[in-house]
C-alpha cells in the first residue's frame, strides 16, 4: 500500500510539473502570436506536446488554428488556400475529438463548421449544419451558441429558405440585442427583404444594422451600399451619372463588380484578369489562359471561367482549379453565389450546369430547347440570362423550371447584369443601349452608352450599391455610374 | 467616715465610666496641636516591646484599667496608665481617654497637681473638654478652670451668609452658632460658600479671651429663575444646555404658574439665555447679571413665551395612498396639498404598504416652505457607516440610506455574511466598505443585491439614475437617402409622413440626415409631439404635428453585475410602489433574471407582467419571453403553448417599434419540433 501511494503522489507531481511547463510555454507562445512572430505556431505546438491532455491543450490548438487566419463569420470564407484550410481543420478536429470538454470546444465546433463551408473539395454543408445545430441546441447563452444560430440562419438564406432564415435572424435580434450577431442578422434580414422586393423594409433593416455600430468595416460598407440600392429601387431610380471613366486594360471583354465600386476586368486575348479598386487602381491580377468571364460574389469569392473549367482566383494572385468542365463540355460563362456555388453555361449557351462547392465538375441543371443563353446572373432567388436567340431575358429557377422575364424591346441583347435589388440591366442594340427592367420584367428606363463616352460596350455589371458599370473592348474604357 | 469614703468611691467609679464616655461623645477633637516635649508628663515609659508584647489590645488595656479603678486598684491603674499614655501605638482618641482616666485617678488620689497637668494635656488636644462638674471634686475643678483660663480663648463667629462653611486651621467646623473654644495662639480662619468669593484670614486668640468675629462673604454669582410658556423648554446658557423648564405645583389656588428652571449661582456678567422647544420659535435673553448686596434674592426674569413655529411642506408625487411621515409619525396620506411640520432636522418618509419608498433627512427652517419630490427609490443598507461618504454623494441622492450596525469582524466579501443579515427595514441594495482597499487608493466597496443574491466589488461610483422603463416612439423608420427618408410607418393616421416622404424640417430646424432628425425627435420626446415638414412621395410639401407614443421599454442589458443590481433594485421599487411603469420594470427584471440563468425566477416575474394585447410591446411579448424561459427550464409543453401565442401576435420587443417576436417564436417552435 505505501508503495502505491508514493507512486500515485509521484505521478501527480509529474503531472503538475507537466502542466506548469505547459502554462509557461503557453504564455510565451501567446506573446509570440501577439507579436506576429513566425515562431508562434511552433511554440503553440510545444504547449500541446508538453501536456497533450492538459487544460491549455485546447487553447493552444485553437490559437494555432487561428494563426492560419480563420474566418469569424461564414461570409468571410473564401480567403484561405486549401492547404491552410486543411491544416486548421486538423487542429480543430483534435480539440473536438480529444478535448471535447475543454472550454474552447464550443468555439472549435463553430469554427470547424465555418471551415466546412469553404468552397473547396472539403465542403460539407450538412456536417456544418449539424455542428451548429448541436451548439445552438446546447441552450447556452454563449457567444458561440449565438454565432451558431447565425450560421444556421445564413445557411438557410443561402439555400433560399428565406422564411426560416428570417425567423432565425429575427430570433437573434430579439434574444441577443446589441450583439454583433444581432447586427449581422439585421443586415441579413435587409438582404432577404431586398431579394423579395421589399425595398423600404430592406432599407430600414440596413439602416438599423448600420445604426447598431456593431458591424465590421467590410460589412458596414456592404450594408451601406445595399441600403442605397434599396432606396433607389424603392424610389424607382437608376443613377446613370458618371462617377469614373478610365482606361482599364487592353481589349477588355468582360466585367464583374467587386463590392460597391471595384471590378474584375477580363482581358481574354491578353490572358489576364485584373482587379480594380474604386479609383481604378489595379489591386490584383491573375494570369488565366483564355478567360471567358470573371465572377465575384458580394462576400469576396472570385472565380474565372475558361472553356475548360472554373478557377478560383486566390488573394495572393494565384489560381486554383475549382472545377473542370468535364463531361459537361466546354464552358462559355458563369455566375457564382456567396455559398460558393457556380452556375456555368456550355459553349453554346444551351445548357446550364451547377458546380456545388466541393464538386469537381458541373452537374447539368437546365437545358432549354431553343434558347441560347449568355451572361447569366444570380439574383438570390433565380438565375437570369439573356437569350440571344429569342432576344429575351430568361429566368431559370432552382427547380430547373424557366420562364421568360423580358420578351419585348430588346435588340440583339448581348449581356445582362442584375443589381442587388433584383433589377435587370440588359446591354443590347449591338452594345449601344442598356435597358433596365424590374424583377418582373417591367421596363424601368434606358441608358445610351454614348452617355458613357462609348460607342459599343461589350459587358455590364452592377456594383453592390447598384451603380452601373460598362466596359468597351475597343477603347479599353471602364465606366462607372455614381 | 469609711462609709462615706465608700460612697465617694462608688460615685467616682461611676464618674470614671461616664467621664470616659463624655470625652468620646461630646468633645470631638478640635485642635490637633501637639503638646510640646516639656508639656509631657515625666513618666517612665516601659520598653516598647512590653506594650507590644502584651497579649491584650489597647481597648482591653483601657477596660482593664477601668476595672482596676472600680476595684480601687489605683496604684495598679496608674502603673498601667503611665506607659500607655505615651505609647506611640495609641490613637489620639485612646490617648485622650487614657489621659482622662489618669486625671480622674489623680483626682481620686488627691494628687491635684498631677490632675492639673492631666487637664492641661487634655485641653491641649481638646480645647472644648470639660470634666463633669458634678462628679469632679471642687479642688480638681478649680485646678481645671485655672488651666483652661491659661490655655483657651473663645470665638463667636457671625457668618454672612449664615450657611457659609467655616474651616479653622483647615478643619471644617460643623456647628458655628456657639462660641468655639480655641487654644491661645494664631489660627487660620477660612469661610466659603458657592456663589461667593471665599474669605481667609488669621486670628490671634488670647487665653481667656472672648472674641466676636464677623465674616461677610461677597457674592460673585446669582441664582436665576427663568420662566417659560409652554413648559419643557430647553434652556441654553451661553451655548450650553442647562436644563428644561417644568411646572411647579399650583400655588395657593392662583392657577397654573409658568414652567420654570432655577439656575443657581450663575456667575455675574453678561449671559445669553436661549429657549428652545419643539415646534416653537426659539427665544433669547441677553442680560448683564449683577448683584445688589442689599438684595440677594434670585433674579426672576419675565416669562418667556415661545410662539408656535412650523414649516409648510408640499409633497409632490408618490403613489396614492402612501403615508407621509415626519419623524416616524404619519401626518398625511398622499396625495395631499400641504403638511405642517416643525422646524429642525426631520426625517421625512413616504411609506406604502409598510415599505419605505422615499426617505430624507432635511433641515426645515421656519417660514421657508419646501416642495418635496416624492419619488420611490431603492432602500440601501449602509453597513458600518452613518452616511455615504463624499465620493458616493451621487448615490446618496438617488437612494434611501439606512445605516446598519454589523459585526465589525464580519467578512462582507462572502455571500453568506449578507444572507445572514437580519434587518428591520427591507432593503434593495446593501453597501459595505471593503476593509482591504489599498491604501492611498479610493475606497472600494462590496455591493450586495438581495434581489439577485449577487455580490459585486465596487471600485467607483456606479450608474445610479433611475432607469427609464418607458420610452417614446414615433412610428417612423428612417433611412439616410439624401435626407431622412421614411421607409416604414407604423401609424397610418392622416397628417403624418407616408412611406416615401422625405423629412425636411423638425421643430422648425432643417434636418440634413437621420441623425439630425433623431436629435430633434429625442428632444421632443418629453413633449410627446413634434412639428414636421416633409416632401411627399408625389413631390408636394406637407407639414404636420406628429405625436409620439409612449410605451414600455425593454432595455438592452449592460455589463453583468453592478448594473444588474441597480436595475433589479429599481424594478422592485417600481413594482412595490405600484407605479404605472411597474409592468415594464418587472419585465426588465425578468430579463436580468434570465441573463443570470435564473429562469424559474424569470418565469415567475414574467407571469406578473400584465400587458394587454396590442401592437408593439404587449401580451405577445410576454408570451414570447415566458416561452423562452419555460423552454430553458425544459417545460416544453408550456413553452409551446406560450410560443404559439407569441407567434400569432403582432407584438414586438425592445420598444413599440422594435423587432417583432413572432418570427423568433416560430424559430423556437421549430427547435421544439413544432411546425
Amino acid at each position: 500500500m505505501p508503495a502505491i501511494a508514493i507512486a500515485a503522489v509521484s505521478a501527480g507531481g509529474a503531472a503538475s510539473a507537466q502542466s506548469s511547463d505547459a502554462e509557461a510555454q503557453y504564455r510565451v507562445a501567446r506573446r509570440l502570436a501577439a507579436e506576429g512572430s513566425a515562431g508562434a505556431g511552433e511554440a503553440l505546438d510545444r504547449v500541446v506536446a508538453l501536456d497533450p491532455r492538459g487544460p491549455l491543450a485546447d487553447d493552444a490548438l485553437l490559437d494555432r488554428a487561428l494563426l492560419v487566419g480563420l474566418p469569424r463569420w461564414p461570409e468571410q470564407r473564401g480567403r484561405l488556400a486549401a492547404p491552410r484550410i486543411s491544416e486548421a481543420r486538423t487542429l480543430l478536429s483534435r480539440i473536438l475529438k480529444d478535448l471535447p470538454t475543454g472550454d474552447r470546444a464550443e468555439e472549435a465546433a463553430y469554427r470547424q463548421a465555418v471551415l466546412l463551408l469553404e468552397p473547396i473539395f472539403s465542403f460539407d454543408d450538412e456536417e456544418a449544419r449539424l455542428l451548429w445545430l448541436a451548439l445552438a441546441a446546447a441552450g447556452t447563452n454563449s457567444e458561440w451558441a449565438s454565432s451558431a444560430r447565425y450560421g444556421l440562419a445564413w445557411l438557410a438564406e443561402q439555400r433560399g429558405e428565406f422564411g426560416r432564415a428570417t425567423d432565425a435572424y429575427q430570433r437573434l435580434r430579439v434574444d441577443t440585442p446589441n450583439s454583433e450577431a444581432s447586427a449581422r442578422a439585421t443586415a441579413a434580414i435587409g438582404r432577404i427583404r431586398l431579394r423579395q422586393g421589399g425595398f423600404p423594409a430592406a432599407a430600414a433593416r440596413f439602416q438599423d444594422a448600420l445604426d447598431s455600430g456593431a458591424l465590421d468595416d467590410l460589412l458596414a460598407a456592404q450594408t451601406r451600399a445595399l441600403r442605397d440600392v434599396a432606396v433607389d429601387a424603392f424610389q424607382s431610380r437608376i443613377e446613370t451619372a458618371e462617377a469614373l471613366h478610365i482606361t482599364a486594360g487592353t481589349r477588355p471583354t468582360g466585367v464583374a463588380a467587386v463590392g460597391a465600386a471595384g471590378a474584375l476586368i477580363v482581358q481574354r486575348k491578353v490572358g489576364l484578369v485584373i482587379e480594380l479598386d474604386a479609383g481604378g487602381a489595379v489591386v490584383n491580377r491573375w494570369t488565366v489562359d483564355q478567360p471567358l468571364a470573371a465572377l465575384a460574389t458580394p462576400n469576396g469569392l472570385r472565380f474565372a471561367v475558361t472553356a475548360n473549367g472554373v478557377l478560383r482566383l486566390e488573394p495572393d494572385g494565384g489560381t486554383e482549379s475549382h472545377a473542370t468542365a468535364g463531361a459537361f463540355g466546354a464552358l462559355s460563362s458563369g455566375v457564382a453565389d456567396d455559398l460558393g456555388r457556380v452556375w456555368v453555361l456550355d459553349r453554346r449557351g444551351e445548357r446550364l450546369g451547377l458546380i456545388e462547392p466541393g464538386s469537381m465538375e458541373p452537374a447539368p441543371v437546365w437545358s432549354g430547347g431553343g434558347a441560347r443563353l449568355a451572361t447569366p446572373a444570380w439574383d438570390g432567388n433565380r438565375l437570369v440570362a439573356v437569350d440571344t436567340r429569342n432576344k429575351s431575358v430568361l429566368a431559370v429557377y432552382p427547380d430547373s423550371s424557366s420562364q421568360p422575364v423580358v420578351t419585348l424591346g430588346l435588340d440583339r441583347p448581348g449581356a445582362l447584369a442584375v443589381d442587388p435589388a433584383g433589377r435587370i440591366g440588359v446591354l443590347h442594340a449591338r452594345g449601344t443601349l442598356v435597358s433596365f427592367f424590374d424583377a418582373d420584367g417591367k421596363a424601368l428606363g434606358r441608358f445610351s452608352v454614348e452617355g458613357a463616352g462609348m460607342q459599343r460596350a461589350v459587358d455590364l455589371a452592377f456594383g453592390l450599391d447598384g451603380a452601373l458599370q460598362l466596359i468597351e473592348e475597343g477603347s479599353g474604357l471602364w465606366w462607372r455610374a455614381r | 467616715m469609711n462609709h462615706l469614703r465608700a460612697i465617694g468611691w462608688v460615685a467616682l467609679l461611676f464618674c470614671l465610666f461616664l467621664g470616659t464616655a463624655h470625652v468620646a461623645a461630646q468633645d470631638p477633637p478640635q485642635d490637633p496641636v501637639e503638646p510640646s516635649e516639656e508639656d509631657m508628663p515625666s513618666t517612665d515609659v516601659p520598653p516598647q516591646d512590653s506594650v507590644e508584647s502584651a497579649p491584650a489590645t489597647t481597648r482591653e488595656l483601657l477596660d482593664s484599667i477601668r476595672e482596676d479603678l472600680v476595684e480601687l486598684r489605683f496604684e495598679k491603674a496608674l502603673a498601667a496608665l503611665a506607659p500607655l499614655v505615651t505609647s506611640p501605638v495609641l490613637t489620639e482618641e485612646e490617648r485622650v481617654e487614657a489621659m482622662v482616666l489618669r486625671s480622674q485617678t489623680h483626682a481620686a488620689l488627691g494628687d491635684f497637681k498631677s490632675a492639673e497637668e492631666d487637664y492641661r494635656q487634655i485641653l491641649m488636644r481638646r480645647p472644648g473638654w470639660v470634666p463633669d462638674r458634678s462628679l469632679t471634686p471642687k479642688k480638681a475643678m478649680d485646678r481645671f478652670e485655672k488651666v483652661r483660663d491659661a490655655l483657651i480663648g473663645r470665638v463667636r463667629f457671625a457668618l454672612d451668609p449664615a450657611d457659609a462653611t467655616l474651616w479653622i486651621d483647615g478643619r471644617e467646623q460643623v456647628d458655628t452658632l456657639e462660641p468655639l473654644p480655641l487654644l491661645a495662639g494664631r489660627h487660620t480662619i477660612r469661610a466659603a460658600r458657592r456663589g461667593h468669593d471665599p474669605v481667609e484670614q488669621t486670628l490671634e486668640v488670647a487665653a481667656g479671651e472672648n472674641i466676636e468675629l464677623s465674616i461677610e462673604l461677597i457674592p460673585n454669582a446669582r441664582t436665576v429663575i427663568l420662566r417659560t410658556e409652554p413648559e419643557d423648554v430647553e434652556v441654553w446658557l451661553d451655548g450650553r444646555s442647562v436644563g428644561r423648564t417644568a411646572r411647579v405645583e399650583e400655588f395657593l389656588g392662583l392657577g397654573q404658574a409658568p414652567a420654570q428652571l432655577v439656575l443657581e449661582d450663575v456667575p455675574l456678567g453678561e449671559h445669553t439665555f436661549e429657549f428652545r422647544a419643539e415646534c416653537r420659535r426659539a427665544e433669547k435673553i441677553v442680560d448683564a447679571l449683577n448683584i445688589d448686596l442689599l438684595d440677594r434674592a434670585p433674579k426672576r426674569y419675565d416669562t418667556v413665551r415661545l410662539a408656535e413655529s412650523y414649516v409648510l411642506l408640499t409633497p409632490v408625487g408618490g403613489p396614492g395612498g402612501a403615508e407621509f411621515r415626519v419623524d416616524g409619525r404619519t401626518v398625511a396620506t398622499l396625495p395631499t396639498e400641504t403638511v405642517q411640520a416643525c422646524p429642525g432636522e426631520r426625517e421625512l418618509q413616504a411609506v406604502f404598504a409598510d415599505r419605505v419608498l422615499w426617505s430624507e433627512r432635511r433641515t426645515l427652517v421656519e417660514g421657508v416652505p419646501q416642495t418635496l419630490e416624492i419619488r420611490a427609490r431603492p432602500n440601501l443598507a449602509l453597513v458600518g457607516l452613518d452616511r455615504l461618504p463624499r465620493e458616493l454623494e451621487a448615490l446618496a441622492a438617488t437612494v434611501n440610506v439606512f445605516p446598519l450596525d454589523a459585526d465589525s469582524n464580519a467578512d462582507f466579501s462572502q455571500d453568506s455574511t449578507w444572507n445572514a443579515l437580519d434587518t428591520v427595514q427591507p432593503f434593495d441594495l446593501a453597501l459595505a466598505p471593503d476593509p482591504d482597499s489599498p491604501r492611498r487608493a479610493a475606497q472600494s466597496w462590496w455591493l450586495y443585491s438581495p434581489v439577485l443574491h449577487s455580490l459585486d466589488h465596487l471600485e467607483g461610483v456606479p450608474g445610479v439614475e433611475k432607469p427609464e422603463w418607458r420610452t417614446a416612439t414615433w412610428g417612423l423608420t428612417l433611412v439616410d437617402a439624401g435626407g431622412p427618408l421614411v421607409v416604414e410607418s407604423l401609424d397610418s393616421t392622416p397628417g403624418r409622413p407616408d412611406v416615401g416622404s422625405r423629412v425636411l424640417k423638425a421643430a422648425g430646424v432643417p434636418v440634413a440626415d437621420v441623425s439630425a432628425l433623431r436629435e430633434q425627435l429625442t428632444a421632443a420626446a418629453a413633449q410627446g409631439a413634434i412639428e414636421l415638414e416633409w416632401t411627399k412621395p408625389d413631390g408636394g410639401t406637407a407639414t404636420g404635428r406628429v405625436l409620439a407614443t409612449v410605451g414600455p421599454w425593454l432595455r438592452e442589458l449592460g455589463p453583468r453585475g453592478i448594473d444588474d443590481a441597480f436595475r433589479a433594485a429599481w424594478a422592485v421599487v417600481a413594482a412595490d410602489s405600484q407605479a404605472s411603469d411597474a409592468p415594464a420594470a418587472l419585465a426588465n427584471l425578468a430579463l436580468v433574471f434570465s441573463a443570470r440563468g435564473e429562469h424559474a425566477l424569470a418565469v415567475r416575474t414574467w407571469q406578473r407582467v400584465d400587458w394587454p394585447e396590442r401592437d408593439g410591446i404587449g401580451a405577445g411579448t410576454v408570451a414570447y419571453y415566458l416561452g423562452r424561459e419555460l423552454q430553458a427550464l425544459g417545460r416544453d409543453e408550456e413553452a409551446v403553448e406560450a410560443l404559439r401565442r407569441a407567434a400569432s401576435s403582432r407584438a414586438r420587443t425592445g420598444t413599440d417599434d422594435g423587432p417583432p417576436v413572432a418570427p423568433a417564436a416560430r424559430d423556437r417552435l421549430a427547435d421544439l419540433g413544432q411546425r
